[in-house]
């Protein structure tokens, strides 16, 4: 009798779970392809609240793809924007590199600064790279990047960054600069981009400052 | 120096967008010196339910005050057996009274309860910053907000809900006071109380019973079902009216939540001595009825004389009394009779009869027992002749000449005082000599008194004015007359 | 006994799993509550499918069994708060207090995420969500009509501490999807972009410099305070954030724009 309860039981589920999939079949789920919208954790010593348990694909500009938690190891500032930005994202960029300049050359080589694109269909590689050239920034340690339309949503909804694109694509959003430690757990905000925050400047050196050079991890 | 390549147009509008920035971060964050030193003395400050107020600080320096404020929405009676869903702060409508001191660093907390369906934020009026700190408290269910202000003004200020749509909000009962004091502290008094007037909007009829919903239509149209004091018809009568004795001086912090209406508050029996009204600074003396803003509050200031239960309504007077806006203060102690004595006479007003008929009944209660005496019937006719008779025949019974003839004196009566029955039940027309003088007017028919009535009236008559006295008349002789002739058409009996 | 008891609980799941269809919605051209401007045109929503029911306790069940980094405790702080799940008896149990059948809440956006991820979808957008809830049992686009506003204001002035009905209980509408009212509030995909200031009596007066382009902020049709309620209720949600009356349910197949 046991049995048979068993049986029908895993028949009926079957049954179940084979007329769910008939809507759409999910894919397989392979924890190899670390691209699309998967959130696994990196690692297990990864912090909780380290925004590289988000794990996906960036693409910057002149770069091969990296993944973003790739970019654990040394503290990153990192903001979203879109390269055909008349008022807010000019000024942001003009804002960090006012904060990168006011650091000192040591702490200039180990900040990394990540801008990522909101749109991800008109900035290509090229207009970012336009971009680039605009503003010109060449640090190798400034990566403009693009990425998949649901990591770009996923970072943003982590960032606390909210945006929303317009029928003329252009892009409503909120300017926000966020400092990451080198384990990626938010450590200091502002908002603040039309003149210098001190006090967000002084969250940069510490942190630098506390924070010993690691080897950048490069694992994909 | 970074140079972007810009275009001179983008320039221009990028020096703009610059000034605006500067003078925004100027504000908010200006380098070096930023707000006042925060004071390091922090008290948690005492927030109390309705009616109920927090003590006075008394205190004498800015301190940083931290205030903890949890929004519950909960189903409450808001009339007996009515039930509607309140959105709270502090579980209470109106919501917990926060008292601080002009100077004080507040630093708010506000906690929208994880059970609770809705987001909610507070605008407090005594907040200078952007949307009364509405836009740093918007607080999903489950969470925390915090932000801190400077209490830079004294007065008494309304909080509410600023969350969309915010009428539904505040109509839902998201509404209270904060009193900032002034530095030097305010006089004493012997009772503080809290009362805040609200507009409520039910789907049902005032009344109607059972769970009642929002209704956002008669909200819009500004058709209250119920105007309220501190949020239930019950909430300040009976076991729940404030209290207080003869001889006590008693400060109301009055709020009025809304949404919509405005409050003609008044205090049946009481005159306010001061009313700080619009809760400012300045006060006014001898008021009687005070008008409060919707989001907007007063202080009232009174002593208490002659004990008694002295209603406070809204004085646009149908809010009172069909709608609920009704609250209870009851004042007990000694009476001063001087002040206010109470009911001292309780009579009958007849108007221009302006007799007792005292004269009447004892006149009556002797026919009955047989007793009646002539001076009796005299004294009764004489009550009733006094406006009946004297309209035309004047109470001297001079008449007016030419007009209607004397009774005094009168000739006709004097050689036929029984005709006398006849006219006045039956009524004369037609030229009458009386003393020597041609009448020739209308007397009605009297026929409406009855026996006794007509027996005591004519009894007066021939014993008044010098007409020979001694006469008097029977009811039974005014029956026999009544049946023996006709009434003219339209007189009655 | 132990295997008895788990034959019943896939039995449960089993009739969980077989409910979640879809169904199709669109396209349309949608009068979006989120104008763009003043004289802007309808948006154009693309054919999607939409779950007829939202979520349940378990169907989430059977994902966190399936995916354990998804349980509670083992799910980083970044995508989970601390009152996630926190109505079941156990990372991986729902106790007696909480029904199968009920819709799943107390889960973040990323956890709703990963459940439709996993269940071959995505979540809906916003403007698909708002296209689909517009449709009342008779009307395709209910939005002005009285009654239906009445109705779902009604919702919104129960306190949510009664315990949940069951999915399934309201009357489909036009589309023949169920409950998209009345019962939980539900994820959208871009809940981050209901650009709306934290004070909503700002609507209209736009800080350029806090939302880049903020001249198009403001909120159409404000009389639709059903529709205004779900915008304000999003937007002050963070992504790891869980509340005890928001739930979700599963969109797939084609962009919205």
């Amino acid at each position: 009798m046991k049995w048979i309860t068993c049986a029908l039981c895993v028949s009926l589920l079957a049954v179940g779970l084979g007329g769910r999939a008939s809507a759409a079949d999910p894919p397989p789920i392979d924890h190899h392809d670390m691209s699309g919208m998967h959130n696994m954790p990196a690692l297990d010593t990864t912090p909780g609240d380290s925004l590289y348990q988000l794990d996906f694909s960036l693409e910057p500009v002149g770069n091969a793809p990296v993944r973003f938690a790739s970019l654990r190891g040394e503290p990153l500032l990192v903001t979203m924007f879109y390269s055909h930005c008349t008022s807010v994202c000019p000024l942001v960029t003009t804002q960090l590199q006012h904060m990168v300049a006011a650091l000192a050359p040591a702490d200039r080589r180990r900040l990394r600064i990540l801008m990522l694109s909101f749109d991800t269909v008109r900035d290509t590689p090229q207009a970012l790279a336009a971009f680039m050239a605009e503003h010109h920034i060449r640090d190798p340690n400034w990566l403009i990047a693009r990425a998949k339309p649901g990591d770009v949503r996923a970072l943003a909804a982590a960032l606390g960054i909210q945006y929303r694109e317009l029928p003329d694509h252009s892009f409503n959003h909120s300017a926000l600069i966020t400092l990451l430690d080198a384990q990626g757990v938010p450590r200091a905000r502002t908002q603040t981009i039309t003149a210098q925050d001190p006090e967000f400047l002084s969250s940069v050196r510490a942190l630098l400052a506390a924070e010993s050079p690691k080897p950048i991890d490069k694992t994909p | 120096m970074i140079h972007s390549k810009v275009s001179s147009s983008s320039l221009a509008l990028l020096a703009s967008f610059c000034m605006a920035g500067a003078l925004h971060a100027a504000t908010a964050n200006p380098p070096g010196a930023r707000i006042d030193a925060v004071p390091t003395e922090t008290v948690h400050a005492v927030l109390t339910t309705p009616p109920n107020v927090p003590p006075p600080t008394m205190r004498h320096h800015p301190v940083k005050v931290i205030v903890e404020l949890e929004v519950r929405e909960l189903d409450k009676e808001i009339s007996e057996g009515v039930h509607y869903t309140f959105w709270t702060f502090g579980g209470t409508t109106p919501g917990s009274f926060i008292r601080v001191r002009q100077g004080d660093t507040v630093e708010f907390h506000l906690r929208n309860h994880p059970d609770n369906k809705m987001p909610h934020n507070i605008d407090l009026h005594g907040v200078v910053g952007p949307g009364g700190g509405a836009a740093s408290s918007f607080t999903a269910p489950g969470h925390e907000s915090q932000f801190t202000f400077k209490a830079l003004n004294q007065g008494i200020y309304v909080y509410h809900c600023a969350t969309s749509p915010v009428g539904m909000h505040i109509a839902n009962g998201m509404y209270g006071l904060m009193l900032v004091e002034p530095p030097e502290g305010q006089t004493k008094v012997d009772h503080e109380y809290y009362v805040m007037q609200g507009d409520f909007y039910t789907v049902g009829k005032y009344r109607e019973k059972g769970q009642q919903a929002f209704d956002m239509q008669k909200a819009i149209d500004e058709r209250p079902t119920y105007v309220l004091f501190n949020g239930s018809e019950g909430a300040l009568v009976g076991d729940n009216a404030l209290s207080a004795k003869v001889g006590e001086k008693v400060r109301l912090y009055i709020g009025n939540g809304g949404p919509n209406l405005v409050s003609s508050f008044h205090m049946i029996g009481e005159i306010f001595d001061r009313v700080w009204f619009e809760g400012g600074t300045h006060y006014q003396e001898n008021v009687q009825t005070t008008l409060i803003p919707a989001g907007g509050a007063a202080i009232a200031e009174f002593h208490t004389v002659v004990p008694g239960s002295f209603v406070m309504v809204d004085h646009s007077i149908f809010r009172a009394f069909n709608k609920g806006a009704l609250a209870i203060l009851k004042v007990s102690g000694p009476e001063n009779k001087l002040v206010y004595s109470g009911k001292e006479v309780d009579s009958v007003y007849l108007g221009d009869k302006s007799q007792s008929l005292a004269a009447v009944s004892q006149a009556a209660a002797s026919t009955e027992r047989g007793t009646l005496s002539l001076e009796q019937q005299i004294k009764a006719g004489e009550a009733l002749f006094t406006g009946t008779c004297s309209v035309c025949h004047q109470a001297t019974g001079q008449g007016i000449e030419g007009v209607f003839p004397p009774l005094a004196g009168s000739d006709l009566l004097a050689t036929t005082p029984k005709r006398a029955i006849q006219i006045v039940l039956n009524g004369l027309t037609g030229p009458i000599q009386v003393n020597g003088k041609n009448y020739n007017s209308v007397m009605p028919p009297m026929s409406q008194l009855n026996d006794d009535e007509l027996a005591n009236i004519l009894t007066y008559v021939t014993n008044s004015w010098g007409n020979k006295g001694g006469t008097a008349f029977s009811a039974a002789e005014i029956q026999a007359v009544r049946k023996g002739t006709a009434r003219p058409p339209g007189a009655a009996n | 006994m132990k295997m008895r008891a788990w034959c019943w609980l896939l039995l449960c799941l089993a009739g969980a799993c077989a409910a979640a269809e879809r169904l199709p919605i669109g396209p349309a051209e949608l009068d979006s509550v989120l104008s763009t401007g003043a004289g802007q045109p309808p948006v154009h929503v693309n054919r999607f499918v939409l779950d007829r029911l939202p979520v349940t306790n378990g169907e989430f069940l059977l994902f966190v069994r399936t995916h354990p980094q998804w349980q509670r405790g083992h799910a980083p702080t970044l995508f989970a708060d601390d009152d996630y799940l926190s109505h079941w008896a156990g990372p991986d149990a729902l106790g007696a207090a909480t029904q199968a059948d009920q819709p799943v809440t107390r889960v973040s956006w990323f956890a709703a995420r990963a459940y439709c991820e996993a269940a071959g979808g995505r979540l809906p957008d916003w403007q698909e969500w708002e296209l689909a809830a517009a449709a009342s049992e008779h009307l395709e686009d209910a939005r002005k009509d009285p009654a239906w506003r009445e109705r779902i204001l009604d919702w919104y002035s129960q306190p949510a501490s009664k315990p949940l009905a069951r999915v399934g209980l309201g009357p489909p509408d036009t589309h023949g999807v169920q409950d998209l009212h009345g019962l939980v509030w539900e994820w959208v995909e871009d809940f981050n972009s209901l650009i709306v200031s934290g004070d909503s009596r700002n609507q209209g007066d736009p800080d350029k410099l806090k939302f880049c382009g903020a001249g198009a902020l403001s909120l159409q049709g404000r009389d639709n305070f059903a529709i205004l309620m779900r915008i304000a209720f999003l937007s002050s949600l963070e992504a790891r954030s869980s509340a005890r009356s928001l739930g979700f349910r599963c969109a797939a197949a084609g962009a919205s724009r």
